[in-house]
């Protein structure tokens, strides 16, 4: 609004008053600056998480009963997201239809393959991270810088490790996992010992919880090592001649480890769970 | 204006600062067109803020780095003659991108002659400016000439400017009135260095230093040239003008706000924008009535605009990915009128109405899904009808309230628009009162307003530019203002202004992010004749102006840091001959000058974090530059 350019005669009090008022409306503006919060939505704050082997619980789907010895992973990082996972957008879109009567009546979309993963914004992520030992105890991956958020979904890097990160542990330069056991199967029974070099991408495993602004939000990250070798069929090692020490090193070309592979790039091997503390879960 | 003109100002689009709320960041490169905050409203290069110069507007229509990117370095300050800021959208003369303002600057040369003035300063800093304002022709007759260059505060800021404007005004007098013509033509062509962003925990962890850059290949290039004719007539009690005007641009800008994030290759993008612009404006103003007037005009503009958008490779520039490839012609034509009434002579009633009618063609070349084949033409159109009212009534003394209400408008960006769409309008509703005191020395006003803004746009780090809020686009502000202007003595000048304005997102309530909510503004000068030696007069001019920016709400409820900086100038004129000293950031304060919450990934190997984290630009530290000027 354009200034009023008359000039009128100004008298004292005519001053007072313009003081006041220049001076009250100072006041009441840096009286609300000062009370003014900040709501811009959400909050930086962390998580906590931890990563652990579960063990196979019963035979492979080739009916084989393997018992572990050593499981060693290199993580590179593992990241928290708001979109759904992968499977799951298809399924909560059924599930809404199922309740749809009009269903019956139309002709249901056919999907040809599980869409693609949108991971949407990151929730929270790791820092690169070392070799895992999947057999001990959970590893506490410390606390974890976050925005706070509905975590939907998460993903994995699995990289080879480089020498100064395999130091200390079994794992060889440049692999990113290596698995040692024994396979039993109808009397049969094969020790066998294996390492992958692959970097291997784990993206939209179901990761639901809420991230919360007072840093709470525990996330207990589990690797199932019976899916792993759930497509390894160990007959095939029949022919491969064991080492000094009784194991069978997995050749490059043989089908255990290309099911191991398989396996290790399964997203279902993956499983996120939260855990409140409170909640005792 | 021309009483502070001895606060030192980085250039021309630093005198906003003189209207309450106004706050100005330079975080792209000194070059790139300002970033704009003003009552509650991060306006970013000028969507919210309609700017004219002699007539012209300067807003570009659809630029895809910011629409109503609004690029004022191409003025000389030493012929910016006067600023008219309108704060608000409530007068019908006001058109696209008028949501938070609308901003005038006319040119003209007061004190005539030749001058010829010299600059050399910190980061090896060197301007140049030549005016020639020849004697007996009229304040508005005059041609300038800028040469700059500096090597900038720091790694990748260097930059470089030329200008030139003319401008001839005459009047001549009729039988029953007068009549003016004036034409102004302008060339610039300015190009810059943008050192980016600095990720604040890189800086806290000691691995990347204050002014460092992430991205050196940033930067950009701007032109405008252009020319305005204008005819104003006087017939009797029936006044107007009529302009005409064409403006030729060329920008482009390579930035690169998240590092890796998005492609392995690099997230630098490259946006470039040429138009071609024209149109007129004409008004009149009619008394109808001893206590009723009439005024009204047309106004029409068109563009013809080329535009694109390409993801760069970031060691070698190679573009590997194209996201914008469009030609847009625009179309704004409106009608606009109001009546003026003073039925009291205390009284002042304003009434009236503007009209809009927008069409756009868009030539979308792009490749469609899964195909070769361009997307083609688009077209749009939408209108849009404002309502402006205010009443103002002179309460004696020196004292008058004011009441005001204006609906105003902020075109689509057009490259958004589908076929045969309505094109949406960004609607603002905006409602104020005030209070004024005007005395023989000075003059005070203090006022609240509300304004409501249907579609907001907010910064969006991965394209660099304000989009949409999806969901919660509506926003309103509330506020209140603070201005009082004082000349005590003769020679002296000051003025101070503060805002407050709280700016939230009606469906969250959530408050709307960059935005600050406090501007506080104290200018003061002192330009005086002190003595005379041999009958030749000593003048000394003394300048500060002080800044205070409150703190700007950050995405995750963060705040940024309050900003406080001081500027000071002073000069000394003997006869011909003047010397002088401008010091800007006189504290060498450590601001940052804009500040985010985003992701970003700048290691190119494996990925890293993209949790958000803070990112800043270094403000400008402490400078000072000499100044040697020659007055014929």
């Amino acid at each position: 609004m354009d200034a009023t350019k008359s000039v009128t005669k100004c008298t004292p009090r005519s001053k007072r008053w313009a003081s006041w008022a220049l001076v009250a409306t100072a006041f009441s503006m840096v009286t609300a600056f000062q009370c003014a919060p900040i709501t811009t939505g959400g909050a930086r704050t962390s998580i906590r998480a931890t990563l652990e082997g579960a063990l196979p619980v019963a035979a492979t789907s080739a009916g084989w009963s393997v018992t572990y010895e050593q499981a060693l992973l290199s993580v590179d990082t593992i990241r928290w997201h708001t979109g759904n996972p992968v499977y799951e957008a298809r399924a909560r879109t059924q599930q809404r239809r199922a309740r749809d009567w009009m269903r019956y009546f139309s002709v249901g979309t056919a999907y040809a393959h599980p869409g693609h993963y949108t991971p949407g914004e990151a929730l929270a992520d790791t820092a690169p991270l070392r070799v895992f030992d999947l057999l001990g105890a959970p590893t506490q991956l410390g606390i974890i810088g976050a925005v706070t958020g509905t975590s939907n979904s998460a993903s994995l890097q699995l990289r080879p490790a480089d020498a100064a990160r395999v130091a200390g542990t079994a794992l060889g330069a440049n692999n990113t996992l290596r698995v040692q056991g024994t396979a039993s199967k109808e009397g049969v029974t094969v020790r066998f010992r294996a390492e992958l070099p692959d970097a291997i991408d784990i993206d939209g495993s179901p990761a639901h919880g809420e991230i919360t602004a007072d840093g709470a939000t525990e996330f207990r990250v589990v690797i199932d090592l019976g899916a792993w070798i759930d497509r390894a069929d160990f007959s095939t090692l029949a022919n491969v001649s064991a080492g000094s020490d009784g194991v069978v090193d997995v050749p490059a070309t043989a089908q255990v480890r290309n099911a191991l592979f398989r396996g290790a790039s399964n997203g279902a091997a993956y499983r996120f769970a939260v855990r409140v503390p409170n909640m005792g879960q | 204006m021309q009483e502070l003109r001895a606060v030192p100002r980085g250039g021309a689009a630093d005198l906003l600062a003189l209207a309450p709320g106004f706050f100005l960041s330079q975080h792209g490169g000194e070059g790139k067109a300002h970033q704009l905050f003003l009552r509650g409203f991060d306006a970013e290069h000028g969507q919210d803020v309609e700017f004219t110069v002699a007539g012209a507007p300067v807003n570009d229509v659809s630029n895809g780095h910011g629409q109503g990117y609004a690029d004022l370095n191409f003025l000389i300050p030493e012929v910016v003659d006067r600023l008219n800021v309108i704060e608000g959208p409530y007068d019908p003369q006001q058109g696209d991108f008028a949501v938070a303002a609308s901003a005038r600057l006319d040119l003209g040369v007061r004190e005539r002659g030749l001058l010829v003035r010299g600059q050399y300063g910190s980061f090896d800093a060197m301007r140049a400016v030549a005016v020639w304002a020849p004697r007996g022709a009229s304040n508005e007759t005059f041609v300038a000439a800028e040469l700059g260059r500096s090597n900038g505060f720091g790694p990748s800021r260097a930059s470089q400017r030329a200008a030139a404007i003319a401008q001839y005004q005459r009047s001549f007098s009729t039988p029953n009135g007068s009549v003016s013509v004036r034409a102004t033509l302008q060339s610039y062509a300015g190009s810059w260095q943008s050192a980016g962003l600095v990720r604040e925990p890189d800086f806290l962890a000691g691995t990347q230093g204050f002014f460092d850059t992430l991205d050196p290949r940033q930067g950009g290039f701007s032109a405008r040239h252009g020319g305005v004719t204008e005819v104003r007539f006087r017939h009797g009690a029936l006044e107007g003008s009529l302009r005409a005007w064409v403006t030729r641009r060329e920008f482009r800008v390579r930035e690169n706000y998240t590092g890796f994030l998005l492609d392995a290759r690099g997230d630098r993008y490259e946006q470039r924008y040429e138009a071609t612009s024209f149109g007129l404006d004409a008004d009149v103003r009619q008394p109808l009535l001893s206590w009723l007037t009439a005024r009204g005009g047309a106004y029409a503009r068109h563009d013809v605009t080329t535009q694109s958008m390409n993801r760069m490779r970031f060691m070698d520039d190679l573009l590997y990915r194209r996201d914008i490839d469009a030609d847009v012609n625009a179309t704004d034509i409106a009608l606009w009128g109001e009546l003026e009434a003073r039925p009291l002579p205390w009284l002042e009633i304003h009434a009236g109405v503007r009209a809009d009618g927008l069409a756009y063609q868009i030539d979308d070349r792009l490749p469609r899904s899964g195909s070769m084949e361009p997307r083609g033409r688009r077209d749009a159109q939408g209108i849009h009808v404002g309502p402006k009212a205010s009443v103002r009534a002179r309460m004696g003394r020196g004292w008058s309230a004011e009441l005001a209400y204006g609906k105003g408008f902020r075109s689509p960006q057009a490259t958004t628009l589908g076929q045969g769409e309505n094109a949406p309008f960004a609607t603002v509703h905006s409602g104020e009162g005030a209070l004024r005191y005007t005395g023989l020395r000075g003059s005070a006003t203090v006022s609240g307003f509300v304004t409501h803004v249907d579609r907001d746009l907010v910064f969006d780090p991965v394209l660099g530019q304000n989009l949409p809020v999806v969901g919660a686009e509506a926003t309103t502000r509330f506020g209140a203002s603070a201005q009082a202007r004082l000349a005590p003595i003769r020679g002296l000048a000051l003025l101070a202004s503060g805002t407050y304005a709280r700016a939230t997102f009606d469906r969250t309530g959530l408050s709307v992010p960059y935005v600050p909510s406090l501007v506080l503004r104290v200018d003061g000068a002192f330009e005086r004749e002190i003595a005379r030696v041999r009958n030749v007069p000593v003048r000394i001019a003394v300048g500060v102006g002080s800044s205070l920016v409150g703190y700007r709400a950050l995405p995750f409820s963060e705040r940024s840091d309050a900003v406080f900086l001081l500027d000071a100038g002073a000069s000394v004129r003997v006869g011909f001959v003047e010397v002088g000293v401008k010091v800007r950031n006189v504290f060498d304060a450590r601001w940052r000058d804009a500040q985010f919450n985003y992701p970003s990934d700048w290691d190119a190997g494996p990925a890293g974090s993209r949790v958000p984290v803070r990112h800043f630009t270094a403000g400008r530290p402490l400078s000072a530059d000499a100044t040697l000027a020659v007055i014929l």
